[in-house]
């Protein structure tokens, strides 16, 4: 059934002018037989008789062409809505009920999912986020994973390294913000000076060289939810600034 | 048309598109003609061209437009599509090859 989509939604949005075209077309063919019996010799009435008799059933023929035009089917389907929207519409608790289960699962999905896109999906928002990879210490044999890395190791590490193209290293620290009015415990992310560029991310970058030969020294890079960037020392806004480990 | 005609569906359209290929055509004409070039074999029930006329329409084969008769009556007239064109040469050679098959069997002693 391939119909074009033009001539279906011509005859859907034209019904009343498609009615009026059969009749016209039709009520011309059954003239023009008419008169050609006419012609033959026949008496005008017996003339009608005979032209409708070769026509066949006019109703019949006009049910099938409506038919033959593909748009029935739409049409029936548009008298399904109708009448489904008429059903929901007398059983307005069913309706709500309906309604409500597909708001919690479409609201469900699209929830999963923009997790699911932002954790797994997305790509991370630095440079190269598929090449970062994290290095962790394990001793099996004392049962312990994820054991932290002492500076001198780290320094080890960076010496020898020939396969990554920057290593940094991060821990989080609790700290005792002096300088309010109450000493507040906060948790803190500390890293090396250049985590954000090994990172590729232009947050905050290393002003000078990132490894000192001996033991690395600890910057003094602050940030706060407020601070948008940094420099060596700066003092968090609003605090004079000094923190006790 | 013969009740054996009213069965094949296809063979009223391809008789309409043969018909149309000469010149634009409306219903009554078509009619005539089939008649006529059948050499009266196939007459009857003409009504049931219009159903045949509207679906060929839907199916983009043929098209339709309002014009005037002989006598200077409003009418429908048709014509053939490129698309037309194209799908009676096909349903032509598809039915001259099932004509000589039958024809095959029938001869075969």
């Amino acid at each position: 059934m391939t119909f074009r989509v033009r001539t279906v939604f011509r005859a859907l949005l034209r019904r009343p002018a498609v009615e009026s075209q059969l009749e016209e077309e039709m009520r011309f063919h059954i003239d023009m037989e008419t008169r050609k019996f006419v012609e033959r010799g026949l008496p005008p009435e017996e003339a009608r008789r005979e032209a409708l008799l070769a026509f066949g059933g006019i109703e019949k023929h006009k049910e099938a062409s409506r038919d033959a035009t593909g748009a029935p089917v739409i049409e029936t389907l548009l008298q399904d809505v109708r009448y489904g929207v008429r059903g929901l519409k007398r059983n307005p608790v069913f309706a709500a009920a309906a309604v409500a289960t597909l708001a919690l699962g479409i609201g469900a999905n699209a929830a999963i999912f923009s997790v699911v896109h932002g954790v797994f999906l997305r790509a991370l928002p630095y440079g190269g986020g598929d090449g970062l990879v994290r290095l962790r210490q394990d001793a099996p044999g004392i049962n312990v994973t994820d054991a932290p890395f002492s500076p001198v190791e780290i320094a080890d590490y960076a010496a020898r390294n020939r396969t990554l193209a920057g290593l940094a290293e991060y821990r989080s620290m609790w700290f005792v913000l002096l300088g309010k009015p109450e000493p507040e415990r906060v948790q803190t992310g500390v890293v090396a000076a250049d985590y954000f560029d090994v990172l590729g991310s232009n947050l905050c970058s290393a002003g000078h060289s990132a490894r000192a030969k001996t033991l690395p020294e600890p910057s003094r890079c602050f940030f706060s939810p407020t601070t948008t960037g940094c420099a060596p020392g700066e003092e968090i806004p609003g605090s004079s600034g000094a923190l006790s480990g | 048309m013969t009740p054996r005609t009213d069965l094949l569906q296809g063979t009223l359209d391809v008789l309409i598109l043969k018909t149309l290929r000469a010149a634009p055509m409306h219903g009554w004409g078509i009619s005539q003609r089939i008649q006529q070039l059948s050499e009266d074999v196939l007459q009857v029930n003409q009504g049931s061209l219009y159903p045949a006329l509207y679906r060929l329409e839907a199916k983009g084969w043929i098209r339709s437009e309002w014009g005037a008769s002989e006598n200077n009556r409003r009418a429908r007239f048709y014509e053939l599509t490129r698309g037309g064109r194209k799908q009676l040469a096909e349903e032509q050679e598809g039915w001259e090859r099932f004509a000589q098959a039958v024809s095959r069997v029938l001869a075969a002693g």
